[in-house]
């Protein structure tokens, strides 16, 4: 077995962090995309960039053979802020697989945070998250997704190719015949009747943080920070490539609610998604949520995406999604790990009315 | 039980034959103070690791009454780390349950 060593990763490891990547399938941000994720981050620069931006593995000839990101987020619980890292675009060359260890053991050494979080877990991280003592978000049904097809014989063409089965053109007719059926059965899982007027936006203005100020007020758990700022880092990248759909409601001109959606499309399986990666909302009235939905429904249908998938949520939202989409997957895996740092922390949060966990919350919309 | 090595080596090599069983018999990890389990030589891949970790501290638990976390600072930061071979893992877990009573 070859000698590794493990160091803090530089910005100047770029290339060869991209491409071990690309090698191994993964999706990765162009250089100056990837630099934005630290460079343009409100808690990274508020830090003066004191903060690792990872760790990369190498070999005895330096060549690098690992990588973890390392993401701070601000979140808020009882009006204290916290600072999460979350754990992001974790590769390691296959011969060096073994030493996975000394990122991860990197990673959990960090003192100057207060939560590890990790909402993307692969079967093989979550092992390793619970060998470093991170917990499960304590919330049930978090490994299922709901989902709405949109064009079945397509969406049926893909799920066999995830699935590796062979015939797939021949064999996505009737599948997708059936799936149309099953979704007519159980009602198309568009939201009827009349719906509260939802509008769209094109970017996040200043209503944003009117909209935080009182969503975090009235947060009673704990909450990632949503202000302008932080949302036009989170979705930069999704802004400046139209793959964020922002859809909001006002009451006497204040932003009472707001839904965002965005592309996350897997072209190797030619799967066309949108997924519901944040619901937030100051008004109590559920038909909200169902306009927002029936509204992404619609643009899914114009903008050729073959499913709209939500991840995550919990309480009244979760309920009323399950309610209104008609097909369900589980998971390959768990995804959402944390492990808080001080003992405190850890008590407080094994309660599961603490967490709202939803695509928003990690790096699975960055 | 009495913390001192021999009784975390049995520990070790307990757990060690509990992760045997789900090996092929090629792969079977050797029970002997000198086998390495991580590094350069090292025998187990970051699963069986993680593996290691959990049912060690299980097992310190049940026979110690104790509990340790093997994960604390940074017991990968360099291959001389505490969890390099068999031997170095029983010294940690002795080292660790002395420190709990």
């Amino acid at each position: 077995m070859p000698q590794v060593s493990v160091r803090e990763a530089a910005f100047s490891d770029y290339a060869a962090v991209a491409g071990l990547m690309q090698q191994y399938g993964m999706e990765i941000n162009a250089a100056d995309e990837w630099e934005h994720l630290w460079k343009g981050n409100p808690v990274y620069r508020q830090r003066g960039g004191n903060w690792p931006i990872g760790w990369v593995l190498e070999n005895g000839d330096k060549k690098v053979v690992g990588f973890s990101g390392n993401i701070p987020v601000a979140c808020e619980l009882g009006g204290i802020t916290l600072t999460a890292a979350v754990t992001t675009g974790w590769v390691v060359a296959s011969d060096y697989r073994s030493r996975s260890m000394l990122l991860a053991s990197k990673y959990f050494a960090q003192k100057d945070v207060d939560l590890l979080l990790n909402t993307t877990a692969s079967f093989e991280a979550g092992q390793i998250f619970r060998a470093f003592h991170a917990k499960p978000i304590p919330i049930e049904g978090l490994d299922w997704t709901l989902f709405w097809v949109i064009d079945h014989r397509k969406f049926a063409r893909s799920t066999l190719l995830r699935k590796r089965v062979p015939l797939v053109a021949i064999l996505s007719y009737p599948l997708g015949a059936a799936s149309a059926i099953i979704a007519g059965a159980k009602g198309s899982g568009r939201p009827k009747g009349p719906h509260p007027t939802v509008k769209t936006a094109e970017r996040f203005d200043e209503r944003f943080d009117v909209f935080w100020q009182q969503l975090r007020e009235g947060a009673s758990a704990i909450t990632s920070v949503r202000d302008r700022n932080t949302l036009e880092w989170h979705f930069s990248r999704s802004l400046k490539s139209n793959d964020l759909w922002i859809y909001t409601h006002e009451r006497d001109g204040k932003l009472t609610s707001y839904a965002l959606f965005q592309r996350q499309d897997k072209p190797e399986l030619g799967l066309t998604r949108v997924r519901l990666v944040d619901f937030q909302s100051l008004d109590p009235d559920p038909l909200i949520l169902d306009a927002m939905v029936a509204a992404a429904l619609n643009r899914c249908h114009a903008a050729g995406a073959q499913m709209l998938e939500v991840v995550g949520f919990t309480g009244e939202i979760r309920s009323r999604l399950e309610r209104l989409a008609p097909f369900r997957r589980k998971l390959p895996s768990w995804l959402f790990y944390y492990k808080a740092v001080s003992k405190e922390l850890k008590v407080r949060l094994q309660d599961s009315q603490l967490w709202q966990p939803c695509g928003y919350d990690g790096d699975s919309s960055l | 039980m009495l913390p001192d090595y021999e009784n975390a080596i049995n520990v070790v090599y307990k757990v060690l034959a509990e992760l045997n069983l789900q090996r092929s018999r090629k792969a079977r990890i050797d029970l002997s103070p000198h086998t390495a389990l991580f590094g350069a030589d090292g025998a187990l891949d970051s699963l069986a690791l993680s593996n290691l970790i959990v049912l060690t501290e299980q097992q310190v638990q049940e026979a110690f009454g104790v509990e340790i976390d093997l994960t604390e600072g940074d017991p990968f930061g360099s291959e001389n780390g505490p969890l390099r071979t068999v031997d170095t893992l029983a010294s940690h877990v002795a080292d660790l349950v002395r420190q709990q009573l």
